[in-house]
Parts: C-alpha cells; structure tokens; sequence
C-alpha cells in the first residue's frame, strides 16, 4: 500500500465544492421560507438542517463528478473537477 | 425525607397556585393561597379535628391531615374496629376513638371540625348531624345517595353558617386550575363539547373477612357481612360508578361550562360482573347544558385500555386534562426547510395517482401535545384540599362555590343513575336548583 498524497489544490477544490454546497442549501432555506410563508427566524433555528443538506449537497456533486470523471476517463480525456 | 420531600411538593403547588391570579378571584378558597403565597396560609392555633369513617380514603386523608402541622387530629371514629385501631395506633394513641359518630359528637365538644368519609348512604346523617353539631365539616364526594338528601345538607350549612366542604380535590389539583385558566383565556375557543371516561378492569369487590355483621352495624342496616365491605355494589348503599367515579368528572364537566346539565338521558347494564352486584357494571350518558354543549359519560369495569381521561374540545384546540395535555387545531407548520425537502422527496418517488382523492378520510391527528403544566407533580390536589380545609376552619372561610360545585356534581350523577334505571330522559327538576345561593 502507498501513501496518498492529497495536493494542496484538491484540497482548496474541495472546500470550494463545499462552500457552494452551503450555499446553495443556505438558498434552499431562504427560498422554503418565502415559499411556505414560515417565519423568518428558520434562517438560524433550522441550521442544522442546513448543514445536513449541505453534506447530503456535497455527496451528490461528488457522485456528479465522480461519473463526469468516469465518462471523460472512457473517452481518454482528462479532467479535473 | 419522604416527609420533606412531600413539603417541598406540597410548596411548590402552592407556588404554582399563586400564579392563577384570573382564577383566585372566582374561587374563594385560592384567594387564601394568592393572599398569602407562602406556606404562611394558617394561623398559629391549632384545629382540632374528628375523622369519621377511616377506611381507605378515610385514611389517606387520615395522613395527609396528620402531615399539616396546624391540625390535630383528636378523635377517631369508625364501625370497623380494625380500622379504628389503625387510626388510633397512627396518632399514636393521641386520638381518642368511637364507633358512633353521635357519641363522638356529644362527648368532644371542644372539635373545631369533622371529616367525614364513609360509604354514601351514611353521608347525608352524619353531615347534618355534625353541622348542627356546631362543627366545620369535610365530607368526601358524592354528597348523598338521594338529591333531597344533598339538598338538606347544603340547606343546614346555610342554616348553620358552618362550612360544609365536599370532597373534589380535582379543584385542588395545579394541573387542572391551570387548565381552566386556559380555557378562560380562550386558548381552544368556546367550548363545544367534552368527552369524559372512566375505565377500569376489576370487578371493585373486597374479600369479605368472616365474622357477624351485628358485631359492627345495624343488622338492619347491612344483611350480612356482604353488603357491609362491598357497599359500593349495592344499591340501598350507593349508586355504583355515577357516585363513586362519574361524580368527579362531572364537577369538571360542570365547572368548565359554568352550568349544569337541563337534560339527562342514558344506558347502563351489567353485562359482564354478573356476581349478584345490584349497580350497572357499565355506564354511558349524554348530559345537555342550557346553551346546547354536552357531555358524554361512559364508564365501564371490564376494560383498562383508555384508563381515565376529560375531553375538551372547542373549534381552536383540545384538552385531555388527566393526561395534562393540550392540542391546538391548526399547529404550527413544519419549518420551510422540511417541507421542502418532503415535497420534493415526494415529487421523486410518489405513484403517480391515476385519479384525485374525492375526500380524504378524518383520521386522528397524530401530535404529542403540549403540556398543560410543565411541572411533575405527585399529588392529585388530595394534599392541597386537606391544607384548604385547615385553611377555611382557621380564617371562617366558608367556600360556597365549593359546596354548590359538590351539589350540582351529585345531583347529576344522581340524575344519570335515575335516567338508566328509568330509561327516559330527564330534565333537571326545578326543586333541585339553588337559588340565591
């Protein structure tokens, strides 16, 4: 078995696919809120939801990838996202 | 430490007693409490108690009693020496003890009050005799097995000006006094009905012990050993589960819709304590109050699944007020983010239905309530109506709203047992209602 060596810039990637995950699941709240009427304070009382959607956000994009990564492989051509 | 943690029980009730200010100005004995929000309700001098009938919930009041500093239990009185013993070995040998009330009531003169708790056809005599008596009188619920009876009763603690408080310790209880405060307030609109049950699975019979009646009562009173222990399933000796259960729910009932029933109708059968038992063994009525609302009984003893329950409904909410519950009818929705999530959930994976639902079924609304009162709390009121008693002999308070409270809850009940065994619906008579009272 070797050593893995995660670069400097996979890393940076993904905390950036991450970020974007927040954000979009922090969207998703502020667009159920005005959606279903509910109060505005769902914007911290339901961040933990938040959160757990902002994990759930992350694995799918990263099945995405994994599978435009897949199909790019097939194809030979090299990709990085 | 038992004894200090029933104190500290007993003031944290009374702490939570305080907080119903909207209720002490319409309950004259818990503006005792709201005047006075300490356990610096009593005067110093004691009371000087004599308890008749020390049976079981004799003596439970029997304890509670000796636990309240500001009461001396100095008489005991019962038929049954067994309990008389207990009673008197309790006080430790400080009581001193009868077997007729009448004796008792000649020879201590200087008993400031009487509590009295013995099987119900008994209940009228002795009130009245001890009322006249001169004496302050507790007398556990129902108030007497006839409605002329009960009507004597309250009539002579008119006559006397003597206080003549009935058993519903339901009046006492945190729980409910901060229910009614509720629905006072409207928090589940005008209410427009209330269900209320009591089931149980046990046939409410006692071993009998051998011996000869005579050597306890009147022969002429009770046939045989029988009827003397199991009185409650007889009917010259009680009205069964309307006076010994349906009573307490119905002074809810009462209370909460701030009336009395005008019509009665009902059914009751024994259908399955078919052990020469003379009271139903099951019970079901509707009650109708002046504006309309009713109330529907049942009570049965071959069945503990539903336990006991008082339902209140109205078109903004319900109560369950022995499970100390409420539920309103339009909670609040689910937070933006979760519904979100379900209709998109059920946007992917729901059948797509081939045709609308033309009604959708009232099923039950599953909801785990909100709690009436946040505090956990041992006593049933028993405790607080046994302070409140001391209470009202030492300060001459007098607690009419309690009295017409324990009439109107007899007389229903007794009304209810008159509406099965005749099979017709009957209407509140015009004798039976108090006026300026």
């Amino acid at each position: 078995m070797k050593d893995t060596i995660i670069t400097v810039k996979t890393k940076k990637r993904e905390l950036w696919y991450l970020l974007a995950a927040f954000i979009l699941a922090f969207f998703l709240n502020i667009l159920s809120i005005i959606i279903y009427h509910t109060a505005w304070k769902e914007l911290y009382t339901q961040f933990g939801y938040v959160l757990v959607l902002t994990v759930v956000l992350y694995v799918v994009i990263l099945i995405i990838r994994l599978v435009i990564r897949g199909v790019a492989k097939i194809f030979g051509k090299k990709l990085c996202i | 430490m038992k004894k200090q943690e029933s104190r500290r029980d007993f003031l944290k009730q009374v702490a939570l007693l305080t907080g119903s200010t909207v209720l002490a100005s319409q309950l004259s004995w818990l503006r005792g409490y709201a005047a006075n929000p300490s356990e610096k309700i009593f005067r110093g001098d004691k009371i000087r108690i004599g308890m008749i009938g020390i049976g079981s919930r004799g003596y439970l009041l029997f304890l509670h009693l000796k636990d309240i500093p500001q009461a001396e239990i100095a008489a005991v009185c019962d038929i049954y020496p067994p309990h008389l013993e207990r009673a008197i070995r309790m006080s430790d040998n400080k009581a001193k003890g009868f077997r007729d009330h009448r004796k008792m009531l000649d020879e201590m003169k200087d008993l400031d009050a009487v509590v009295i708790a013995t099987p119900l056809h008994t209940h009228a005599t002795i009130t009245i005799d001890a009322l006249q008596a001169g004496k302050q009188v507790f007398c556990e619920k129902s108030m007497a097995i006839l409605p002329e009876d009960a009507l004597k009763m309250v009539r002579t603690a008119l006559e006397t000006g003597n206080l003549l408080q009935i058993g519903h310790q339901r009046m006492f209880n945190p729980k409910y006094l901060h229910a009614f405060e509720l629905l006072r307030a409207g928090q589940i609109g005008t209410v427009t009905q209330i269900r209320a049950y009591w089931h149980r699975n046990s046939s409410w019979r006692r071993s009998v012990p051998k011996g000869n009646v005579a050597d306890f009562a009147d022969p002429k009173m009770y046939p045989d050993m029988e009827h003397f222990i199991n009185w409650r399933l007889y009917r010259d000796y009680s009205r069964g589960l309307m006076t010994e259960l349906a009573s307490h729910q119905m002074q809810v009932a009462n209370y909460i819709l701030g009336s009395y029933p005008v019509k009665i109708m009902g059914s009751g059968s024994i259908n399955y304590w078919k052990d020469g038992r003379e009271v139903f063994d099951n019970v079901n009525l509707v009650y109708t109050y002046p504006d309309g609302t009713q109330t529907i009984y049942d009570s049965l003893t071959s069945n503990k699944h539903y336990g006991l329950e008082e339902q209140i409904m109205g078109p903004k909410g319900t109560m369950e007020l022995e499970a100390g519950l409420m539920w309103t009818e339009t909670p609040p929705p689910a937070p933006g983010i979760l519904q979100l999530i379900n209709n998109i959930e059920h946007g992917l994976f729901d059948d797509l239905p081939l045709g609308g639902a033309s009604w959708v079924p009232d099923t039950p609304v599953k909801d785990n309530g909100i709690p009436i009162l946040n505090e956990k709390l041992e006593d049933d009121g028993t405790r607080l109506e046994m302070e409140g008693f001391v209470h009202a002999v030492q300060t001459g308070e007098k607690y009419r709203d309690l009295l017409k409270q324990g009439y109107y809850a007899t007389i229903v009940a007794l009304l209810g047992d008159e509406a099965m065994m005749t099979g017709k619906v009957i209407t509140m008579p015009e004798e039976l209602i108090l006026k300026n009272f």
